[in-house]
């Protein structure tokens, strides 16, 4: 579109002007799944890799979960330090996710604190993270009208009954790593795809 | 070519209504955002922006981030209203006339 002359639009003309740049200013705000990635990726190969140590009956079965800890403590850092970056447009669902996920955060703050000081198992306290983690999937996959991000929100939350079921903590971390597997990197990569296809589209255009 | 006499004459102009299109669809957006989705020239669009202020449609907010100046455009209620009209508008008539 150029709309560089005030010529005159018709009734019809109008409407498809306002339809395509609804549809532009949306596409620009499309999630890119990069966050779903980094993470799901992180989560599954620490669920994963706690898995396997305890079945090998390792010393620190949770050294995976410790150096996660860590990296998120060097990102959160590096996030407050570094200088951010403007954003060219801000929308209403963006600005309603950075505060659900701070919400978010602070819940899944207090479920490690509680486990690190023994208030509550081990076992109990991840299949509480599940459990938060499948509301931030159901809202986010509901926003976005995501029916995989859904379907993994439903997933993680059985994977969370499961864990609360079958305490053993080798079930555990493998319900994890499924419900990461469905709810993160399944969602992240058909993000990815749809965000690749848009590229190309307007690429065309 | 139907008579456009009660169409709001702000909006009933290509690039504003495509401006005021995209602030509908987002909170707020930056020039650099509004001019790459509707192709205008910096000083075409600057013109027909301060038309949907003087209008009280938008809001304008100029700023400097980083040492870099910035403008932000923001629908207002104003903006809201006048804009659901004027699709209302065009609407009723499209259906009028089938």
């Amino acid at each position: 579109m150029t709309p560089e002359q005030d010529k005159p639009m018709t009734g019809q003309e109008s409407l498809d002007l306002i339809q395509s740049m609804i549809n532009s200013a949306k596409e620009s705000t499309v999630n890119k799944g990069d966050g779903f990635l980094v993470w799901g990726w992180m989560l599954f190969i620490c669920a994963v890799s706690s898995a396997v140590l305890i079945y090998t009956d390792y010393a620190s079965p949770f050294l995976p979960w410790n150096i996660f800890m860590l990296v998120c403590v060097i990102m959160l850092i590096y996030g407050i330090v570094k200088p951010r970056k403007i954003p060219r447009v801000r929308t209403y669902m963006g600005d309603l996710f950075r505060n659900f996920a701070t919400g978010f955060y602070i819940c899944v703050f207090i479920v490690v604190f509680a486990m690190n000081f023994n208030t509550v198992s081990t076992s109990i306290a991840f299949a509480f993270l599940l459990m938060l983690y499948g509301l931030m999937m159901y809202v986010m996959g509901v926003s976005m009208k995501q029916r995989a991000m859904i379907a993994g929100a439903v997933i993680t939350w059985l994977c969370c009954i499961a864990s609360l079921l079958m305490a053993k903590l080798i079930f555990v971390m493998s319900f994890t790593a499924l419900a990461v597997l469905a709810g993160y990197l399944i969602p992240g990569y058909i993000l990815r795809t749809e965000w690749k296809k848009q590229q190309q589209s307007e690429k065309v255009r | 070519m139907m008579d456009f006499k009660e169409l709001d004459p702000v909006l009933h102009s290509q690039l504003r209504l495509a401006i005021m299109s995209v602030l509908i669809s987002v909170k707020e957006a930056e020039f650099t955002f509004l001019k790459e989705k509707t192709n205008a020239t910096a000083g075409n669009l600057s013109v027909q922006i301060n038309k949907l202020k003087d209008a009280e449609y938008i809001e304008v907010i100029k700023q400097f981030k980083e040492n870099y100046p910035q403008t932000i455009c923001k629908i207002t209620p104003k903006g809201i209203t006048a804009f659901e009209e004027y699709v209302k508008s065009i609407q009723s008539y499209l259906n009028t006339g089938k």
